[in-house]
């Protein structure tokens, strides 16, 4: 609408802008906060006087589990993201290409499992974990976490506004399932797949409840759920807390602001979908 | 191949196709359902009853229901989510209202908007505890200027629960924002410009366009609100503790309670179990009212 630009306009700008920064000022408190000596952690932010150090760091890199943490992390981030990848996109291909009895019916119940939360089903996972011997692995964060139905549902969806036409010329080659899987559908779901693996991302790394109900031993924790170490270990060193909490936010932020389309594209689909 | 061979096929691979992810899910996620209504009816109560599988009948249902420190706990859950779902509903919608506008920079503003809900609750926990805190925090110094001194925030046995929700939701914002932002683009351009030939005010926009338009989704939301409302282990957890005391003590925390501390894992499971069917039947109310005023 290119109207000439009014006082109105600049100060809308303006509360944007502003309404922008408190919406990460906690970030940019937290950050400032890990520089600082622990004495100053409560003056403001621009304080005359301030000092800053990298002693907070310095603790927090010197853990002796840290990297296990990070290691940890890391590594069941990408094998879910692995295991997870091969059995929904399968999965996914058949609901939405393929004919075959009590389709409907499956993918209604697996959508209707997802209301169950899982913290009321803490104790029997707890318990039934235990039984089979996963406690105090990554597999006990692994493989539960494989089959999520909300990716089940965001690939079929995908899947399902493909054209036709590509698959049949296909089979008429004369392509099984598979080769027009791999061949076809893959290629073409480039957004869908990296929309899967950033969602899987941020959420893996985020998981609180699991790794601190199945992981018991400190070498073996990851690091959202390891924040509550440095919280133990030094309630009053409040910087060192923010040192350990940016460590742990900052991946998670600098990989979101870089893949911003998918994640917005990944929120809206599953958002219009309902 | 006759038809009816190559449909067979199909289906065998539909099967095949399907049953790496949905043996996963009953061995992972369906079975272990299951099992946590089975142990309800154990007795697995007690430190010396952990392999126990003797049936009791109602009798750990009788007992939570029976129990103040359920309802109580039931009833921070149920302020929690009314508190959480209704910021989330009220400024996701305002906020993508007024981010749609179009101003200098607007796509990094959307981005600064979108960050909290990529980071995890225990480090906003660590941050917000800090900026709340009653004595030194940097908010209660706004106050201390005005001569006032400020909320306890999380060591207010009333304020602790609201707090912990509204800090939960500003963390969750940017779902909503970004469903409504992609719904108001959905929004046909020339609508707007008739209403502009009208000379429709902008709250009668919003009245009579933006708002009809976007019915559909803010009920979709709503649905899925309800249950994320649910999930606020970790929030409560990372802000408050569950306390002062027990004042912001929800349900998935005296779950987790009284399995992990008290050693009462029947009782935990049966709390689980009834839990669970509140929410499916909250959510099935849901559902009923949206497809009601749907079909109006």
């Amino acid at each position: 609408m290119g109207k000439p630009l009014k006082k109105k306009d600049i100060v809308f700008t303006v509360v944007m802008w502003i309404l922008a920064i408190l919406m990460i000022y906690p970030f940019i408190m937290m950050v400032a906060i890990s520089f600082r000596p622990s004495g100053q952690a409560y003056m403001s932010l621009f304080a005359p006087g301030i000092l800053y150090t990298l002693r907070n760091y310095k603790e927090v890199l010197f853990h002796p589990n840290f990297f296990d943490w990070y290691r940890n992390t890391i590594v069941t981030v990408a094998v879910t993201i692995i295991i997870r990848l091969c059995i929904t996109i399968m999965a996914a291909y058949a609901f939405s290409r393929l004919r075959f009895r009590g389709k409907a019916a499956i993918l209604a119940f697996l959508v209707a499992t997802m209301m169950v939360p899982g913290e009321t089903t803490m104790v029997p996972r707890y318990l039934y974990f235990q039984q089979i011997h996963i406690l105090n692995t990554l597999w006990s964060i692994v493989l539960p976490e494989a089959s999520e139905v909300f990716y089940l549902i965001l690939l079929t969806e995908f899947f399902s506004s493909i054209p036709g036409d590509f698959t049949e010329a296909a089979s008429i080659d004369g392509a099984g399932h598979g080769t027009v899987l791999t061949r076809i559908f893959i290629p073409l779901s480039g957004p869908a797949i990296a929309t899967t693996i950033l969602f899987s991302f941020i959420n893996i790394w985020n998981n609180f409840l699991d790794p601190y109900l199945f992981i018991n031993r400190i070498s073996m924790q990851l690091i959202t759920p390891a924040l509550q170490f440095f919280q133990e270990q030094g309630g009053a060193n409040m910087p060192v807390q923010m040192a350990g909490s940016s460590l742990a936010l900052i991946p998670v932020i600098i990989l979101f602001v870089f893949t911003q389309k998918y994640f917005v594209q990944g929120v809206a689909s599953a958002g219009i979908k309902g | 191949m006759s038809k009816s061979g190559m449909m067979r096929r199909e289906e065998r691979i539909g099967y095949l196709f399907i049953a790496p992810f949905l043996i996963m899910f009953a061995v992972f996620k369906l079975y272990p359902m299951i099992y946590g209504f089975i142990v309800s009816f154990w007795d697995r109560n007690s430190e010396m009853k952990l392999m126990d599988t003797t049936f009791v009948g109602f009798d750990n249902y009788i007992s939570v229901l029976t129990n103040h420190s359920f309802w109580e706990a039931f009833g921070h859950s149920i302020v929690f989510s009314v508190i959480y779902i209704a910021f989330l509903m009220v400024f996701g919608f305002i906020l993508a209202v007024i981010l749609n506008r179009n101003f200098m920079g607007r796509t990094a503003v959307r981005t600064c908007f979108y960050i909290p809900y990529v980071t995890n609750m225990i480090a906003v926990g660590i941050v917000f505890k800090y900026l709340l805190n009653p004595s030194r925090g940097p908010v209660n110094a706004i106050f201390r200027m005005f001569g006032a001194d400020g909320p306890r925030w999380f060591s207010s046995p009333t304020l602790a629960l609201p707090t912990a929700a509204i800090v939960a939701a500003w963390a969750a914002l940017a779902f909503h924002i970004i469903t409504c932002l992609a719904a108001l683009q959905d929004i046909p351009q020339d609508v707007y410009e008739v209403a502009e030939i009208e000379g429709a005010t902008f709250m009668q926009k919003i009245r009579y366009i933006v708002l009809p338009f976007l019915t559909p989704t803010l009920f979709m939301l709503l649905t899925i609100t309800l249950i994320n409302s649910f999930r606020n282990y970790t929030a409560i957890v990372g802000l408050t503790g569950g306390g002062p005391g027990t004042s912001s003590k929800v349900v998935s925390l005296l779950i987790y309670d009284d399995a992990f501390n008290f050693m009462k894992f029947s009782i935990a499971s049966a709390e689980g179990v009834i839990f669970t069917l509140f929410i499916i039947i909250v959510n099935r109310i849901f559902t009923k009212a949206r497809s009601v005023w749907e079909s109006r």
